[in-house]
């Protein structure tokens, strides 16, 4: 399964890239997909995904698409997430 | 309610030609009051373009002095007022642009203490404060009181804006339960980020006021200017937030 992972904001940084392509085997949820994701890009970037208990944080926005999307959601071939750190810059 | 005066009728001319607005939309913004959080970058610009609309009354809410690195983005003040309130040169910057506007400065930031007072004047809310705890004060105080509220955020090249209208779909807290921890008080960020995002929240207070067009409710418009993208992502209620789950404007659904 091929999908594309958008990074916005602080999150972005972390993951040295905007945007990358992750292929994944089998059929997964959001949630699966994400506690994959976190091994890719270092300390940093896996702290800023997931929890200590290794969930993925209650303070991030996840989109599939353009729908804000529940950690349990399925995940299709070529889906597009998006992964939001809250920013309140004013 | 107040009408027009043949002065009013010629500074807003250009805009009484938008359609679906007139003289009647017009109206509604001169009747109206708007809690601007913060002027600094963000609420300062949103501030400006609600003055330049003919918003009857502007409620400013800002602590402190102003500083060097301010100036980079917080374009209703000036180097002369260094040292000096935030909130007193942003209410006469505003003042002297339209004299036909009332500003109040209130030289305090949101907090438990002023939030329900606040939000208590104002038909709608401007959030624009660097701090979420700000955000998610106001966020409550307008859910309970049935009060609209657009939020306006930025980061490096990148901005949001939402807008929450009590019982029409999800409001701050459904997206961040508990402050993001995170987010730090210094960011970085170009005025012109904050300019943009700033005329695109005024617009919508704006249309929110006057009835005009379709607000973001339920919706976040997120921006990425180091390319230019500007998507709207669909936003999901949650219906065990504990801020508008059993707000009694839920009835009104």
């Amino acid at each position: 399964m091929h999908v594309t992972v958008h990074y916005m904001t602080q999150i972005k940084r972390s993951a040295g890239c905007s945007s990358e392509e992750v292929e994944m085997s089998g059929a997964v949820a959001l949630r699966d997909f994400l506690q994959a994701l976190g091994a890719r890009h270092g300390a940093a970037f896996r702290a800023m995904l997931l929890d200590d208990a290794g969930e993925p944080r209650r303070s991030l926005l996840f989109f599939v698409g353009e729908e804000h999307a529940e950690l349990s959601r399925p995940l299709r071939d070529g889906d597009a997430i998006t992964i939001l750190a809250p920013m309140s810059g004013g | 309610m107040q009408s027009l005066t043949d002065e009013e009728r010629a500074i807003y001319e250009w805009q009484l030609w938008v359609e679906g607005f007139g003289e009647p939309g017009q109206l509604k913004l001169k009747n109206a009051t708007v809690l601007v959080s913060r002027v600094g970058g963000v609420g300062g610009t949103l501030a400006l373009h609600l003055a330049a609309a003919g918003v009857g009354r502007l409620i400013l809410a800002h602590a402190g002095n102003l500083r060097l690195d301010d100036l980079n983005r917080q374009l209703l003040m000036s180097h002369a007022g260094l040292d000096q309130s935030r909130v007193e040169q942003a209410a006469q910057r505003l003042r002297a642009f339209n004299p036909h506007v009332e500003v109040v400065p209130v030289a305090e930031n949101i907090s438990d203490a002023n939030v329900d007072r606040l939000v208590g004047d104002a038909d709608v809310i401007a959030s624009c404060a660097p701090l979420f705890q700000e955000r998610l004060l106001l966020n409550r105080a307008a859910i309970a009181q049935g009060k609209a509220l657009v939020d306006c955020a930025m980061y490096e090249l990148e901005a949001q804006l939402t807008t929450v209208l009590p019982g029409q779909g999800p409001c701050l807290a459904c997206l961040y339960p508990t402050e993001p921890p995170a987010w730090k008080r210094k960011f970085p960020v170009f005025g012109a980020v904050a300019g943009t995002i700033a005329s695109l929240g005024a617009m919508e207070v704006i249309k929110v006021l006057a009835g005009l067009g379709d607000p973001l409710v339920g919706k976040m418009l997120v921006c990425d200017l180091a390319d230019m993208s500007f998507r709207k992502v669909l936003l999901r209620r949650d219906p065990a937030c504990a801020v508008c789950r059993s707000n009694a404007h839920e009835s009104q659904q």
